[in-house]
């Protein structure tokens, strides 16, 4: 092969689309190769140590030798093996020789993420104190905690004096330990601790935390493995900015909440707490104290867990949240005293789960604001209701319920644009008439329709064809469908129809999986009809198709041919097939 | 349209849209305005010429790379994966990947660059200096002493 010259561009172009890992190697080619990117800061700017391998520290001097002033992006990890204690006294010395090295570039420490065995921790941290002026995102985990070692981390980062606090944002993330800041609190304002062993974690530890960082934005909990924090003995802690707070994992939320004010506080949440007397007490005085709140999420064990559990005595009264627009809640009988004493007036956006009828009927009546709603389950439904009113919801766009679609018949939603409706089994019959219901009265332009469950079949779903001409996506899935409902929405234009009319006639999407009487005739059939129909530029309608039935070789290849159909799995066992190794399989 | 003349004295016509995928051609045309002057272009030969405009013609329709795209290009690593019509337009022996690289750098076709370069990187991937030199025909150019010196510096880099 003749040569031929690459300048110096073209290898930096190929250096940049190149692994890191490759790098060491290209530059060894020739002198050309090794000077570009020797020459070249912006490659060395992101430094991997793996403390498992040979001479970190040395690599690290490497890297950061050819960094020029570029900021800097450093990964210390060393994998989670049981021996990482014993081998962490092998290299000890090399682990301070490599703390000694990025002492060294402290001020240049944009990202720094620290995954190791604790020793390395503690040995990195002894040598690294000091400013870090341009740290924006700052990781710390130990993946194993060697005996004796101290589950209390002092970060020891600090500022100058003089220094002026800005307006950057500070991203620090603690697994494993109970961080301590000093100065360095003040810069953060996004802050992420997880407890990953038994800590002898206490509330004061938490607060002190939290005071050391006042201008904290972002903050979240999770005490995992921990057990009861106590009260605190510390003063109230006011957290003047923090606007976004979760809580995980916690026995008694109380110690925490008895001594917060949260003014700035707009989304809270709240995940497998205690929910005892004392827990939702101090719920309602963060609540009643943070006016901001919008945004509320409350979850809990899975709902079929203690569900004969009595919830314990509520003593609050009704809570008015005027500002909440989002509220999510999927808990067990423990969490329902919260939900039956909250009201959200100007909620948009509700998300409950296994939630009791009459709690859901009450907080949809009072909001005419509501925009998304979505149900996983209705519990205590009266066997007899008294009928009432269907909810007039003027604003709401999006629907899902599942486990009892006969709620939609309490609902008269004009502005419905995405319904989707699952049956349980135990109520067939109902998904077929509350979906007519729905239709007749509320007459929604319906982009999106999404129906699961076997009460569905091929009149329900041409009935609602001709009724829901917007309909652009259309999912069918685990109904009793057949090619029926194909051929009527294949049906070809009549040339001689002054005004044509075909069912759906903006559908893009169609989910038809899990559907027996669905075979692979007629969905090539659909296909073609209204891929042909469309025009070369309309548009082409894609979905998701199975077949209880054999499917050919050419009845697979057909279908793909208007789009990628098929699941992964049976696009792989096509692939094999085609290949010659396998016969396809019925999916 | 627009007419261009190879280092090999052959003349190709194509469309502006086309022509002006090269950044280089685009300037070109900008700076002169309306004319029916053919654009020398002495870097490049016919059987290149004509690959180039192959992939120019098919990308034709696509947006241009801003400036900040490509600013923000040279500031991040770049993926290794190429769309499937250019992987195969890209399939052609090394010395006219070579050319075409060579070629995309002087008419500044961005995207092309980077296809040629990926292609080279995916090539080079997991293999030693000497299979890179000998797959690129590149002469070693190291002495011994460097070679040497090489190999002690980046001692870290081989495995335990």
């Amino acid at each position: 092969m003749a040569r031929v010259g690459l300048s110096a561009d073209v290898v930096h172009n190929i250096y940049q689309c190149s692994d890191t890992e490759e790098l060491i190697k290209i530059s060894q080619v020739c002198r050309l190769w090794r000077s570009t990117l020797h020459r070249s800061t912006e490659f060395w700017t992101e430094v991997d140590l793996d403390l498992r391998k040979r001479d970190p520290d040395v690599k690290a001097a490497y890297w950061l030798a050819r960094a020029g002033n570029r900021l800097l992006t450093i990964q210390i990890h060393s994998g989670w093996g049981v021996g990482d204690a014993q081998r962490a006294r092998v290299v000890e010395a090399c682990i301070v020789r490599l703390a000694i090295t990025l002492r060294e570039c402290m001020n240049r420490w944009e990202s720094v993420d620290i995954r190791a065995y604790s020793l390395a921790i503690d040995l990195l941290l002894s040598v690294c104190a000091g400013y870090a002026l341009n740290l924006k995102s700052l990781t710390i985990q130990a993946t194993k905690r060697s005996p004796g070692s101290d589950e209390r981390l002092l970060v020891p980062l600090h500022l100058p004096i003089d220094h002026q606090a800005g307006g950057s944002t500070l991203y620090v993330s603690i697994h494993g330990y109970i961080p301590r800041f000093t100065t360095f609190g003040l810069l953060i304002t996004e802050l992420a601790v997880q407890f990953d062993f038994e800590t002898t974690l206490k509330a004061d530890d938490i607060l002190r935390m939290l005071q050391s960082c006042p201008n904290l934005v972002r903050c979240d909990i999770n005490a995992l493995g921990s057990g009861r924090l106590g009260a605190s003995s510390l003063a109230q802690t006011v957290m003047h900015r923090l606007a976004t707070f979760s809580i995980s994992w916690v026995e008694d939320v109380e110690s925490i909440f008895n001594s917060l004010q949260l003014p700035a506080l707009q989304s809270l949440s709240l995940q497998q707490v205690d929910w005892t007397t004392a827990a939702m007490s101090s719920l309602w005085r963060v609540l009643r104290a943070s006016h901001s709140v919008s945004y509320i999420v409350i979850t809990d064990e899975d709902p079929e867990y203690e569900s004969d559990t009595v919830p314990a005595p509520f003593h609050e009264e009704m809570l008015t949240l005027e500002a909440v627009t989002s509220f999510e809640m999927c808990g067990n009988p423990l969490t329902r005293p919260i939900s039956r004493h909250l009201s959200l007036p100007h909620i948009q956006k509700l998300d409950l789960t296994d939630a009791p009828f009459d709690i859901v009927h009450r907080y949809i009546s009072s909001s005419t604001g509501l925009r998304d709603l979505s149900l996983h389950g209705i519990i205590e439904v009266p066997l007899y209701p008294t009928v009432p009113l269907p909810v007039s919801l003027p604003a709401l766009t999006s629907l899902y319920i599942a486990g009892f679609p006969g709620f939609v018949d309490y609902i008269h939603a004009p502005q419905l644009r995405s319904l989707v409706l699952i049956h349980k089994p135990t109520r067939p019959e109902r998904l077929s008439a509350s979906l007519r219901t729905l239709v007749e009265k509320s007459n929604p332009a319906l982009i999106t329709l999404g129906l699961h469950g076997a009460g569905i079949n091929d009149e329900d779903i041409i009935w609602c064809s001709e009724r829901l001409p917007q309909v652009e996506n259309l999912d069918l899935s685990s109904c009793s469908i057949s090619d029926a409902v194909l051929r009527a929405l294949a049906a070809p234009l009549s040339p001689e129809n002054a005004t044509p009319h075909r069912l759906l006639p903006r559908l893009e999407r169609i989910e038809l999986s899990n559907n027996k009487h669905i075979t692979p005739q007629g969905v090539i059939e659909f296909l073609a009809s209204r891929n042909a129909s469309s025009g070369p530029s309309g548009p082409r309608i894609t979905g998701k198709i199975d077949f209880f039935g054999r499917v050919s070789r050419e009845e697979a290849q057909t279908i793909m041919s208007y789009s990628d159909f098929f699941n992964f799995a049976l696009i792989t066992a096509y692939r094999k097939f085609k290949a010659g190794r396998y016969m396809i399989s019925a999916i | 349209m627009v007419n261009l003349v190879t280092s090999d004295n052959e003349s190709f016509t194509v469309e502006k849209a086309v022509a002006s995928r090269s950044v280089l051609i685009k300037n070109m045309l900008e700076d002169v305005g309306e004319s029916d002057q053919p654009i020398p272009l002495p870097n490049v030969t016919a059987s290149v010429l004509k690959k180039v405009l192959e992939y120019c013609d098919h990308h034709k329709n696509e947006p241009m790379p801003t400036s900040e795209d490509l600013a923000a290009e040279d500031t991040r690593k770049r993926t290794t994966d190429i769309g499937e019509w250019d992987q195969k337009f890209i399939q052609v022996d090394q010395e006219m990947l070579f050319e075409i690289i060579l070629a995309a750098n002087y008419l500044d076709i961005k995207p092309l660059l980077d296809v040629g370069c990926k292609t080279v990187a995916n090539m080079i991937k997991g293999k030693t200096p000497e299979e890179i030199r000998k797959l690129f025909n590149i002469v070693n150019d190291f002495t011994p002493e460097e070679e040497a010196q090489i190999k002690k510096e980046n001692e870290w880099a081989e495995d335990r």
